[in-house]
């Protein structure tokens, strides 16, 4: 009897010690890298798109969605082989991975309804699967949340270093209270990750935005909707170029140069909430809306003082100013706006006196018979040369010695009576 | 002095037919391509597959990029024959098993699996695909330790994986290729039959290509070998110890956990809950 007690005792605390010690950390509860898992399970499809089954089991396990088992995206597979509609992901949907602050399952639905009320809010957020990414490029229009978020490496391969530095304080600073390998797997790189500074810097950002709007062909393609009517138009040069002339302003260049205090796309864009919400500037909720403007550039102690109301012009400057854009650029020229610029003003008001100009010169260039060692001095070159130099001018010279040597009718009279 | 003559080229001819004949009359699959007898039913099938053909233009790279990350398997200088006309996977109509076919097709040689003539014993080896060797009988992989044990703490937490696999191939791209008499029976593209066959086929008219057709996969079967023709340790292929294979890996090709799973399926269009696969 004692011996059963003893065991049942036993049996009880190994059960809170499990209990204590569980939720470790198990992505693949359906045991999917059973297969997929494997190396080269490729084929060629009917319109000769490369599928693969593979997945890098190591890539997977340190990428962002290395603790989400597959079943979480991918709900309905229950069988093999598997329908593709049932591998359909749906990136709003939440998965079980528990949200550790509130304790809830966590989701990118929040996000998912601020990028769908967004410009880019025709793009697929559900119904992704491997085999829809052709119908997709050739279709869609805007951007869906494969197109620009990959299941990327938690840490990336060039911040590791940096990682591993920081992670290696653990044992003798957060270890003290912090042990055990359950925090150390689910909390541990989570919290230490951010030591190093955000996933992504602004640069990052920019490159992604730049994915589609540096492309000018692609961006030629692209038509703007009104929310309201539903009516479509179609964008100009200066939607098309919006990468180039963002590049041409100090914003852009100090990027370029990894000086991180210019803005990003999306610090003006979408500086707000989820940074997802990129909309229209004829918008009301736009933050590059001219109402929201000055707020928008005065954001984080970027430029405060724009909303200062003697300060309102500052946020007339074009940021996007396609004047900036080189003329010998293909799409350029095309612009109607380019006749509104204050140049283009210009240089119709001066057109005129630049032909008048320019014409005079090169008439005279072609026909005006130029003497060799004349001056024409107009404006004081006779009196410069009178009190500074201290000599008669030249043009006064020449013209004594031409009336000098020139024949009076007495002279020539005396010499025909001396022949 | 004439006789001296005789005995002379009755033994050049001795020696052209013992030494460089076989050489010179090129693999065992070309062998049998040359002598096949093709029949009327054979062609009429090629005929008909021909005139139904339709081009696959591989697309290399998408912009959309596939959201997992992919393994990348190492391609190999010389490609097999099969790919003039076949894709570089070749396997693309069966939903169940096409993807771990092409796997296979990384690591075994097409010839393998399809040209298995009756009392002909072939030798299974590791061949190259790439190189000067390209060709040739690679020695297996000495045996080592199959795994190497990660032990970084950091590494393994940024992976999450403790171990890392040796594969079973001596050097990347190598196939397990079968072998008459020490020569190997596969051909590449480059191989001057080969070149023949495709000059033929690019001027041919489709009934010629038929012919073509059905003489180049008569010596082959269609159906490769059941899975548990090699998983399985009753059933020898290949002699997994002398293509270098460990005791642990014997072990898991032969009780294998996808063959078990392929083994439920009865008919072709079955579809199995994956819960009973995996029990």
């Amino acid at each position: 009897m004692a011996l059963i007690r003893f065991l049942l005792m036993a049996m009880v605390i190994i059960g809170c010690i499990q209990a204590v010690f569980a939720a470790q950390r198990h992505p693949d509860p359906d045991g999917c890298f059973s297969c997929h898992s494997l190396e080269g399970l490729d084929y060629i499809d009917k319109e000769g798109v490369l599928r693969s089954a593979s997945i890098n089991k190591q890539h997977y396990y340190s990428a962002l969605h290395g603790s989400v088992p597959c079943k979480d995206c991918h709900r309905k597979i229950r069988d093999y082989p598997h329908k593709v509609e049932n591998g359909e992901v749906d990136c709003g949907e939440s998965c079980h991975v528990e949200e550790p602050s509130e304790g809830e399952p966590y989701t990118h639905k929040a996000v998912v309804k601020e990028y769908k009320n967004s410009v880019h809010g025709h793009g697929w957020s559900k119904g992704l699967t491997g085999g829809n990414r052709l119908k997709e490029e050739k279709k869609a229009t805007d951007p869906s949340c494969r197109f620009c978020h990959s299941n990327d490496l938690y840490i990336s391969e060039a911040e590791l270093p940096k990682f591993k530095e920081s992670f290696d304080h653990l044992d003798s600073e957060c270890g003290s209270c912090h042990q055990g390998e359950v925090w150390l797997g689910q909390f541990g790189g989570h919290i230490l990750r951010r030591f190093i500074g955000s996933r992504w810097n602004k640069n990052d950002h920019n490159q992604m935005c730049n994915n589609c709007h540096a492309d000018p062909i692609r961006m030629a393609k692209v038509e703007l909707e009104d929310k309201e009517t539903g009516d479509k138009e179609k964008v100009g040069p200066r939607f098309i170029l919006a990468s180039d002339s963002y590049a041409t302003t100090l914003h852009g260049r100090l990027l370029e140069t990894n000086v991180m205090q210019g803005a990003s796309c999306i610090d003006c864009h979408a500086p707000k909430g989820l940074r997802h919400g990129v909309l229209r500037d004829e918008e009301k909720e736009a933050s590059t809306h001219a109402k929201n403007l000055a707020e928008t550039c005065a954001q984080s102690d970027c430029h405060g003082y724009a909303t200062h109301p003697l300060n309102h012009r500052f946020v007339k400057t074009d940021v996007h100013d396609i004047d900036m854009i080189p003329i010998s650029n293909q799409i350029a020229p095309r612009d109607q706006s380019r006749l509104e610029s204050g140049w283009i003003k210009a240089l119709i008001a001066l057109l005129p006196i630049i032909i008048i100009l320019g014409g005079g010169s090169l008439l005279w260039w072609l026909f005006g018979g130029k003497k060799k060692s004349v001056t024409f001095a107009v404006f004081g070159g006779d009196a410069f040369q009178e009190k500074m130099i201290g000599r008669k001018p030249k043009r006064k010279i020449k013209k004594k010695v031409r009336q000098e040597t020139k024949p009076t009718p007495d002279k020539k009279e005396g010499e025909n009576n001396e022949k | 002095m004439k006789n001296r003559y005789r005995n002379y080229s009755v033994l050049a001819s001795i020696f052209l037919l013992f030494y460089i004949s076989p050489t010179m009359a090129g693999s065992l699959y070309q062998q049998h391509v040359e002598r096949a007898t093709i029949s009327e039913k054979a062609i009429n099938k090629s005929l008909k597959q021909v005139k139904n053909y339709r081009e696959i233009n591989i697309i290399d790279e998408l912009s959309m990029p596939p959201f997992h990350k992919r393994t990348t398997i190492q391609t190999t200088t010389k490609k097999p024959f099969c790919t003039t006309c076949h894709l570089p996977l070749p396997h693309q109509k069966n939903e169940r098993n096409r993807t771990f076919m092409n796997m296979h097709s990384h690591y075994i040689a097409c010839e393998t699996c399809h040209f298995r003539p009756e009392k002909i014993e072939l030798d299974y080896r590791w061949m190259a695909y790439d190189g000067i060797a390209a060709g040739n009988i690679l020695p297996p992989r000495p045996v080592l330790e199959i795994t190497i044990e990660i032990t970084d703490p950091i590494e393994r937490e940024h992976t999450a994986q403790f171990k890392k696999r040796i594969p079973l191939a001596p050097q990347p791209g190598a196939r397990i290729s079968p072998f008459y008499e020490n020569s190997s029976v596969p051909l590449f593209k480059e191989n001057i039959f080969s070149k023949e066959i495709e000059k033929k086929w690019k001027d041919a008219n489709d009934n010629k290509r038929a012919e073509i057709k059905a003489k180049l996969h008569a010596p082959l079967k269609e159906k490769g070998p059941a899975c548990k023709e090699c998983h399985h340790k009753d059933k020898k292929i290949l002699d997994l110890e002398a293509l270098g294979a460990t005791p642990i890996q014997i072990k898991a090709i032969q009780n294998n956990i996808i063959v078990r799973f392929f083994d439920r399926f009865k008919k072709e269009d079955d579809r199995i809950r994956i819960d009973k696969l995996l029990r």
